[in-house]
């Protein structure tokens, strides 16, 4: 079969794209802001770095939650469940600062004896975590944060639930591709995992309080069913480079996480791998996403880590862009070029984060995925089907002896969300000169489409205006009346509020007009810079023709 | 005839139409040429300047935008070129904002030029260019701008002009920003001519040296030398005096006229020089509040006596109390309006003897009459805008005598004959939602009204994206093939200079749909994140 290769500029294509970005576990961090005093929940993607101690790698986009966790040593994340996407989605919106995710949800703050800082009631798993590194990629990018597991707060329920029907309700994975619609992807894979460690033991720990039991790391081992919640499964990939004679060198990976925001893949290494120290002088290497079709040779290449993979029976399917062989037998590989990486002495583990750079797919793929020849239920079908053949790792319930189990997803359950943002810029996020903002542009496209009348959208912008991300209008901002900002914060939570599940549901459109008619006048206030505008009271006709 | 009534706007109510439009001052443009130091491109912006001081000449320059304040610092002495009446459109045209490493002279169809003995280059198409020293970088607390405090160190004008009377020469250059237009999202860029009263109206028998390619340059040491003080006043730029009113410790009030800074549009927005041994200066650092009021043409007697006593209580003047302003200082019935301000910060001009301040205007004190006519829910548009502009060309505009040593002001009066607005990059809804980028809203409005397709619109995103504002995909960078960023440039330069033109003539578009074509296909570069479309090869009938 013959391979593409989309390198450089060409690996931005949207085959390139959609098949590199590999499903990942969806975490909720809950982060008080030090100056509003809110709490903020926004969905990240976690990888798993180490599974004793429980460590995992957070990446943090946004000046603002960038900021945040600065202040912040101990924080929670809740864990959300499949049935719970319609949430994430509404905290994933960009929300002006000192509006609280929370209240648009209609969520609350986990708080209870023993935990060090806030959860989320609603989620069925939250992990308290201490950061033990914030370590912030040059600019412009974002912070991951390298954080340790030091409680996990469990409902109820899912204690005694076997290992298999927990992994099909949490967590959810966002996956990579649906119909282009403009819509935030949050998806999710279930079912399927192989697991002989799936029966859960009996559970004799602490009794429930409020329909939750919460143990800390020093209990981690008493309960293993427990800790077992926090160890969240993800695909096992191949890092490969070629050695000082330009023979290549492999090892099989089976943490970290390759996630969809550059630079977007998360390595972590053992600190003496062999194909580590390699990458450290050359800077770049390849990652081959093995599916289960090459089961027998990933475990092959476990077992000997740091040689020539194509020794151990890959078959030679061409050089990428940096001079490394790929595997005929591997659908997709990405070309990653390093970017900065970081210790963690804890676990004497390496984590670095490199750049996409190339991918190289094999024809069949990549026209399957191709959007310009292909109707687009097929690829996702296609895209869906190769996530679903990728070797979900789980682990055993017995953490200190790491033992990998593979699990089939199937492509089942499979849900996207409609973003903010419109048709037009939703995907531009930041894009150097394109400061693109989501809510506005979803603002303009809900006038556009008259959604929102003119004066409704004058409304909300003259609103958030005066709000100005909690800061009020700053040179007016001390005559403001007593009692102005806690009002605005208020109104506007509530109409974020409605505008979100209006969003999901057009019949709430309603309620959203109705709401916007206890809005000051915008006419008032609108200048010469304000765009075009007929009042009623403007008769043309009677006065200037 | 006006009741000398008052509304008072106060805190957020100053945000009001009526308060934000009739308090915007006329004041001029002034377009300084500004080398990237990275890029190496010549960016040319244009500001509204103000005057400090005449001897030496002082003016402060507002910079905002973050790019254009990094520029800045990394330059010593540029030139700001001034533009003509008959320039608004490449005035307008240099106003929308570019990417980095895209030069708005390029655009503009513009060039530089550097003549013997200048040492930064300035605009070859302005009649009139100013070579400035920077003295001071004026940084206001983040998140408002930098003022540029800068000596004109040398002067430019063309050979064509140099004769040209007083009365003439205000009436080309400079151009003045007005502030009111019928809403209509546009930049309202407007000329003010006619009507001045020019203290030398004679033509001027220029005797100086001559021309280099058409253009004379004098040094500051020059600008005092008999035959070159037409140049001199001719680079001095006329706008509107004010009288700056504070109460004293006993609640007196003290008012000074102050006929030099700018009172301008974006917050914080009044740029008000006082002389150091100033007694309202000193009462208004200890309180930090003040008031302006606006006198008109009606009492310059009054405005003169107050001159000649600065410190003392307008009423002795003549002026008549009409009530007080937020802060309990009065306001006048000879003032059609007033603004109250709150300081924000000052710095020192040591060249000039002056403390120059800045400060942030959180109330407006209006006539009843005025403020009704500019009110836009109970008059017509063209009521509201004829009434602001009435206001404006009501102001006392100073100007000053051919022979500046003895600094003799004179007033002329403005018309509202003349004024002019161009269209804005920017869409109808979000125009004024200046946190948003105004070039990307003005493409989706373009789709949305059909005049481009969103290929095409998909076609220009990706070629931003893939320039990056001249630093490329950050991580892709270094793997661009060679010369792929000049391609871009010259790609996206030519792209903006045909939509900047099209803008103004919509016939024009037929130029840019045919450039695009030349674009890269970017059905290749959309996934699932970029919004829906539907292609030509998808037969959704057989998936029914």
């Amino acid at each position: 079969m013959g391979k593409v290769f989309w390198e450089g500029i060409d690996s931005t294509v949207a085959t390139a794209r959609e098949l590199t970005r590999i499903p990942r576990t969806c975490v909720m961090p809950v982060l008080r802001d030090h100056v509003t005093g809110v709490y903020n929940v926004a969905p990240y993607t976690a990888g798993l770095i180490s599974v004793d101690p429980l460590i995992l790698a957070v990446g943090v986009m946004g000046q603002g939650s960038q900021e945040r966790i600065k202040h912040i040593d101990t924080f929670t994340m809740g864990m959300p469940s499949i049935d719970q996407t319609e949430y994430i989605w509404a905290a994933a919106n960009r929300m002006p600062d000192g509006i609280s995710e929370l209240e648009v949800m209609g969520w609350h703050l986990l708080e209870r004896e023993g935990l060090h800082a806030p959860g989320l009631e609603e989620c069925r798993i939250n992990l308290e975590c201490k950061i033990l590194e914030r370590f912030k990629l040059p600019e412009p990018w974002r912070t991951v944060m390298i954080v340790r597991v030091t409680a996990i707060c469990v409902n109820e329920e899912l204690i005694g639930m076997e290992r298999e029907e927990i992994l099909k309700i949490i967590p959810v994975l966002e996956g990579g591709t649906s119909i282009p619609e403009g819509y935030y992807g949050v998806s999710t894979l279930s079912g399927g995992i192989l697991s002989d460690a799936c029966k859960a033991p009996k559970y004799t720990g602490p009794a429930p309080m409020n329909g939750k039991v919460l143990i800390r790391e020093e209990d981690f081992g008493r309960y293993p069913q427990l800790r077992s919640l926090a160890v969240i499964p993800a695909p096992t990939y191949i890092v490969a480079v070629n050695d000082e004679n330009g023979k290549p060198i492999a090892e099989v990976i089976e943490f970290g996480h390759l996630q969809a925001s550059q630079p977007c893949l998360h390595v972590p290494f053992p600190r003496d791998s062999r194909v580590w120290a390699r990458i450290r002088e050359v800077g770049e290497f390849n990652i081959y996403m093995p599916t289960l079709e090459n089961l027998k040779l990933v475990e092959r290449l476990r077992a000997a880590p740091g040689t020539d993979p194509f020794a151990l029976g890959f078959t030679k399917g061409g050089k990428n862009m940096f001079g490394i062989e790929v595997p005929a037998e591997i659908e997709v590989c990405t070309e990653a070029d390093l970017m900065s990486y970081t210790e963690i002495e804890e676990i004497g583990v390496v984590f670095a984060v490199a750049s996409k750079v190339g991918a190289v797919l094999e024809e069949t793929i990549d026209a399957a995925a191709d959007l310009a020849i292909t109707h687009p239920a097929r690829v996702a079908e296609c895209i869906n089907d190769f996530f679903s053949r990728l070797l979900f790792h789980a682990h055993d319930l017995d953490m200190r002896r790491v033992q990998v189990r593979y699990g089939k997803y199937s492509a089942v359950g499979f849900k996207t969300a409609p973003s903010w943002g419109n048709h037009l810029t939703v995907g531009l996020m930041h894009i150097g000169w394109l400061g693109v903002n989501a809510f506005h542009d979803w603002v303009l496209e809900l006038t556009w489409t008259k959604i929102l009348s003119k004066w409704e959208a004058e409304k909300i912008i003259h609103e958030l205006d005066i709000w100005n991300d909690s800061k009020g209008i700053e040179y007016l901002r001390g005559d403001y009346p007593e009692g102005e900002m806690e009002r605005r914060r208020e109104r506007l939570t509530k109409l974020i509020r409605m505008m979100v599940w209006a969003h999901q549901d057009p019949w709430k459109w309603d309620g959203v007009h109705a709401y916007l008619e206890t809005f000051p006048n915008p006419y008032l206030y609108r200048g010469h810079h304000m765009g075009p505008m007929h009042l009623p009271n403007w008769d043309i006709t009677k006065e200037y023709i | 005839m006006h009741s000398g009534k008052k509304v008072f706007w106060e805190g957020i109510e100053s945000t009001r139409t009526t308060a934000t439009e009739v308090t915007r001052v006329p004041r001029n443009c002034v377009m300084p040429v500004i080398r990237d130091a990275q890029t190496g491109v010549y960016n040319v912006s244009p500001y509204t300047g103000g005057v400090i001081s005449l001897e030496p000449l002082i003016m402060a320059i507002g910079v905002m935008g973050k790019g254009n304040q990094e520029r800045i610092r990394q330059v010593e002495e540029f030139t700001a070129g001034l533009p003509s009446s008959d320039q608004v459109r490449e005035v307008w045209a240099a106003a929308n904002r570019m990417p980095d490493g895209i030069s708005e002279l390029d655009v503009m169809g513009w060039s530089l030029f550097q003549t013997d003995g200048m040492r930064a280059p300035g605009i070859r198409e302005c009649r009139m260019n100013l070579q400035c020293k920077i003295l001071q970088l004026f940084k206001l607390p983040a998140p408002w701008r930098t003022i540029m405090i800068v000596r004109v160190t040398g002067m430019c004008i063309d050979e064509e002009v140099v004769e040209l009377d007083r009365e003439a020469m205000l009436q080309l250059f400079p151009t003045l920003e007005g502030g009111m237009s019928i809403p209509g999202g546009y930049y309202g860029l407007s000329t003010f001519t006619g009507g001045i009263q020019a203290p030398t109206a004679k033509p001027v028998r220029y005797s100086g040296k001559g021309a280099v390619d058409g253009k004379i340059f004098i040094e500051e040491g020059e600008f005092r030398r008999e035959e070159y003080k037409p140049i001199l006043a001719a680079g001095i730029v006329p706008s509107p005096t004010y009288i700056v009113t504070v109460n004293d410790a006993a609640g007196n009030t003290m008012g000074e006229v102050i006929d030099v800074g700018h009172l301008q549009a974006s917050q914080p927005c009044l740029h008000v020089p006082f002389k150091k041994d100033s007694r309202v200066w000193a009462r208004i650092r200890e309180v930090g509040a003040f008031t302006i009021n606006m006198p008109n043409i009606g009492c310059r007697e009054q405005v003169n006596r107050l001159r000649e006593s600065p410190g003392t209580d307008p009423a002795g003047a003549g002026f008549t109390p009409a009530g007080r302003s937020m802060f309990g200082i009065p306001v006048y019935t000879e003032c059609e309006m007033g603004i109250d301000a709150r300081l924000i910060a000052r710095t020192d001009v040591d060249e000039c003897d002056t403390v120059f301040t800045v400060s942030a205007k959180v109330g407006a004190i209006l006539d009843e009459e005025v403020e009704a006519l500019a009110d836009l829910t109970r008059t017509p548009p063209a009521t509201a805008y004829e009434a602001v502009n009435g206001v404006y060309s009501r102001y006392i505009y100073r100007m000053f005598d051919i022979d500046m040593r003895p600094v003799e002001v004179r007033y002329g009066q403005y018309s509202v004959q003349g004024f002019a607005t161009t269209p804005s990059w920017g869409n109808r809804i979000s125009v004024a939602w200046h946190d948003f980028d105004s070039f990307i809203d003005y493409l989706q409005e373009l789709v949305w009204l059909k005049i481009l397709s969103k290929w095409e619109f998909q076609k220009i995103v990706n070629e931003l994206m893939l320039w990056n504002d001249s630093k490329g995909i950050l991580y892709l960078r270094k793997y661009y093939p060679a010369g792929a960023m000049e391609a871009m440039r010259t790609r996206l330069t030519t792209l903006i200079k045909l939509m900047v033109w099209a803008h103004r003539d919509p016939w024009e578009w037929d130029r840019v749909h045919a450039f695009l074509e030349s674009f890269p296909n970017p059905y290749k570069y959309k996934d699932h994140h970029t919004g829906p479309m539907h292609m030509p090869n998808w037969d959704i009938g057989q998936y029914i």
